[in-house]
């Protein structure tokens, strides 16, 4: 079988496929699936190409270390200590990426996560890092969830929205790593956290940074147990069950070309208004597909998606029983379009 | 945001399990355990990107990723060894398909793409542009057969070569290439009409 070019590799069509890479699910639903599935979490995380090192101390530090080649598919690190578990994972960097992770916990009286994460590329870093408290009473499916997002230009932070349920976290990222980067989140029995060093996740946060590097981070930490656990820098709190708490970095491809691959914002409406349609033509509501049909014709006249268009408006057309006119608009858009691959389902349409 | 909520297990009725003294002595195979734990870690990103892309929306993803594995966990036993990523595909076909009439049922939008529209102040440029790309992406997908367009995400997107492809869906070797050609036709006259107009 000859197998041929992917089109991956195609000039013009690479980069609309390779914006699938970055899809990818997060360290939090893999445990989450991990979990549901009865599967221990610590180990639920993995990396399937650097391998990472973990090293831990008693009450002190756990430091994870890996570095990605540039274009290496995934990079993993994922540090466990004592009942605390920390990853950080790497996808599809486009640059090299090093993540470190270090999780600090006093195991006797209590226990304390510093989540300290750094990225570097050749061309610009971004930190993270921190400790903090947090309180977690749930298991820890509930704290798994994607949580605050963040997106960060070089050296600049925008908005957060709650990671839990029960509480909220904002993070900044910082440029360079020289710069303090403070996290802070509230759980449920409040922790807050400030200034260099200090950040503690509940729930999760994913940020990103822009210019020539992209970098997502997400981080996720979680009690579960009996009863409660509580996870506090200070250690004043007695932890009885453990905790865990993940990281992960995912460097998006480096900036997409422009032109070719890269889909214009015109497009992008042109999609949403023709996805409108459809969406409202399965949910039978034909006035309301009608009208989106009438918005798309109306703004874009001559648009990349007319002939979606053109077969959504068939669709609804036959839907509002209409058939005459149904079959005129399919007669006319089989004449124009007589080799398109949508004509199959206009000619199906008109039976 | 979604619940992460567990999927609860139903109740399979399965045949109940011979005697022991009828069955044939257990080969000595990993321990269950073990060989769904690798099965996971093995599997479990190329189960969730390729439910993406066969069109199951960002806020429903991680459930429809859960719901294949506890499907394979439930019928492990019964999963040949080394066929396991053929039968997570299978399975991912059918709940992907599930999902997108549940979807269409609901009337949502994937509000990750709707976010890539909408949200530009708050992304910086360049991951609404492959948000937006994205978006492109499966709007193209979304339009294929679902039997061109399973060939086409494992060829395109997984890179698995065509022998694996076959292997993976039970399909003839010619039957994958010449899906896989369609596939290809079709994707790259959407793709070149739609760049046409940028």
């Amino acid at each position: 079988m000859s197998e041929p070019t992917r089109l991956k590799d195609d000039p013009a069509l690479g980069a609309l496929l390779r914006s699938a890479d970055a899809d990818a699910p997060s360290a939090a639903s893999r445990r989450a699936a991990a979990l549901a599935l009865g599967l221990p979490v610590a180990t639920a995380v993995t990396g399937t190409t650097a391998s990472a090192a973990a090293t831990a101390t008693s009450g002190g530090t756990a430091t994870a270390t890996t570095g990605a080649a540039a274009g290496a598919t995934t990079a993993a690190v994922a540090g466990t200590s004592a009942g605390v578990a920390g990853s950080a994972v790497a996808t599809k960097a486009g640059v090299s990426i090093v993540a470190k992770v270090a999780i600090g916990l006093s195991l006797a009286t209590g226990a304390g996560v510093a989540v300290k994460q750094t990225l570097f590329a050749p061309t610009e870093q971004a930190s993270i890092e921190g400790t903090g408290r947090s309180s977690a009473t749930s298991g820890s499916p509930s704290a798994t969830e994607p949580g605050a997002r963040l997106a960060a230009g070089p050296g600049s932070v925008t908005g957060a929205k709650p990671a839990l349920d029960s509480g909220s976290a904002s993070a900044s990222v910082a440029k360079s790593a020289l710069e303090s980067a403070s996290a802070s989140v509230s759980g449920p029995k409040s922790a807050s956290v400030s200034g260099p060093k200090s950040a503690s996740v509940a729930g999760s946060a994913s940020a990103s940074a822009s210019g020539s590097v992209s970098a997502s981070v997400s981080g996720a930490a979680s009690a579960s147990g009996s009863k409660s656990a509580s996870v506090s820098v200070a250690g004043s709190t007695s932890a009885s069950t453990s905790a865990s708490g993940s990281v992960s970095a995912s460097g998006p491809e480096s900036a997409s070309g422009s032109g070719s691959g890269s889909a214009s914002a015109q497009l992008a409406q042109e999609v949403a208004l023709v996805d409108a349609a459809v969406v409202a033509l399965r949910k039978g509501d034909v006035a309301a597909a009608l009208r989106s049909l009438d918005e798309y014709e109306r703004r874009f006249p001559s648009g990349a998606l007319a002939p979606e268009a053109a077969v959504a408006r068939i669709e609804a057309t036959f839907a509002s029983g209409d058939t005459t006119k149904g079959r005129a608009l399919a007669d006319a858009f089989l004449a124009a379009h007589p080799d398109s691959p949508l004509a199959k389902r206009v000619q199906r349409l008109g039976r | 945001m979604h619940e992460a909520t567990r999927p609860t297990p139903k109740v399979e009725l399965e045949p109940e399990p011979a005697p022991a003294s009828m069955r044939a002595p257990e080969p000595p195979a990993p321990t269950s355990e073990d060989r769904l734990r690798a099965m996971f870690d093995a599997n479990f990103d190329f189960v969730w990107r390729s439910l993406r892309r066969l069109g199951v929306p960002s806020a429903t993803v991680d459930d429809a990723a859960q719901e294949v594995f506890l499907v394979a966990s439930r019928k492990l036993a019964s999963i040949e060894l080394g066929r396991e990523r053929s039968f997570l595909f299978a399975t991912a076909l059918r709940v992907a398909s599930t999902a997108r009439r549940a979807q269409s049922r609901r009337g949502e939008h994937d509000e990750q793409a709707v976010a890539g529209l909408v949200d530009h102040a708050a992304n910086p440029e360049e991951q609404a542009d492959r948000q937006r790309a994205r978006a492109v992406l499966d709007r193209i997908l979304a339009e294929m057969e679902d039997d061109l367009r399973a060939v086409f995400v494992l060829y395109e997107l997984e890179e698995l070569t065509m022998a694996e492809i076959a292997t993976t869906l039970e399909l003839a070797p010619g039957t994958v290439a010449s899906r896989l050609r369609r596939a290809r036709e079709q994707f790259q006259e959407t793709a070149r009409r739609l760049r046409g107009h940028q």
